[in-house]
């Protein structure tokens, strides 16, 4: 595998969605070459990075209407929100 | 579908005020956390999560029980986020991000916000479903109507734009240098 061929498949590699043959060729070549080592170094980063976005709980807009949350509720809060 | 889910389906379709509620707590919150990534802000978040169920509720009829539910909310959420923008461009809402601290650790997760948020829509949306929802491509060519190989593309192009602003010059340099034709 050639450097121009592993930056295309870096993010596939980290999202586990190419094969066990590319995979293997992937590896071989990252270990002989430390810029696409570094490159799928930087890919996994950022995954983490993005998987550990995680979101507040939404402050008013659906939990205010309580436990368990009943269809109407929703409705009712899409239509005020509509005309806002 | 497995049997647990296939009840859901099942009586959410006929109506049923306590599936509806089970199917806010399996993805309301993945629901809000996409919309606000996809929109920056916590208020138009809350309302494509809104309009989401909103519509998924009006809609429960029309679901096929051939696709996922999870790719069916995804694909209203998209639909609903994609309109916010219509009416309003994605904006970054610090007040999101800048709770109460200034650590090292939270101004690389403003900067990694910020950058989501400057992707191009044709980009962020099938960067997110993947990376922040965990979406497998088929699935997210699902959601979005598109074919795995496209998606897979995006992806690679979104996170080729961000690591080319959020890592040191070295390798950004030479893979820009190869996105470009050179050798």
């Amino acid at each position: 595998m050639r450097c121009i061929e592993l930056r295309k498949l870096v993010d596939a590699y980290v999202d586990n969605e190419t094969t066990e043959e590319q995979n293997k060729l992937l590896t071989m070549h990252a270990e002989s070459c430390s810029e696409c080592h570094a490159l799928i170094e930087e890919a996994f980063h950022l995954d983490a990075q993005m998987r550990s976005l995680d979101a507040d709980e939404p402050r008013s807009c659906l939990n205010a209407f309580g436990s368990p949350l009943r269809p109407q509720a929703v409705l009712w809060e899409h239509a005020r929100r509509s005309h806002l | 579908l497995n049997s647990t889910e296939q009840s859901l389906v099942e009586r959410f379709r006929r109506g049923d005020d306590e599936a509806f509620d089970e199917l806010y707590k399996l993805l309301g919150k993945r629901i809000y956390r996409f919309a606000l990534r996809m929109t920056g802000s916590k208020e138009d978040a809350e309302d494509v999560a809104v309009q989401t169920f909103a519509e998924a509720y009006r809609s429960r009829q029309r679901f096929s029980e051939n696709s996922a539910l999870t790719t069916w909310m995804y694909r209203i959420a998209v639909h609903m986020a994609h309109r916010q923008f219509r009416r309003r461009k994605p904006t970054i809402s610090l007040t999101v991000e800048i709770a109460d601290t200034t650590s090292e650790r939270h101004m690389a997760r403003i900067e990694l916000v910020e950058l989501v948020l400057f992707l191009p829509e044709s980009l962020r949306t099938p960067f997110l479903l993947v990376k922040l929802e965990g979406l497998t491509y088929v699935e997210a060519a699902e959601v979005l109507g598109k074919r795995p190989g496209t998606v897979q593309a995006q992806v690679h192009e979104a996170g080729k734009r961000i690591r080319a602003r959020l890592t040191p010059p070295g390798p950004k340099a030479a893979e820009l240098k190869l996105a470009e034709g050179q050798p």
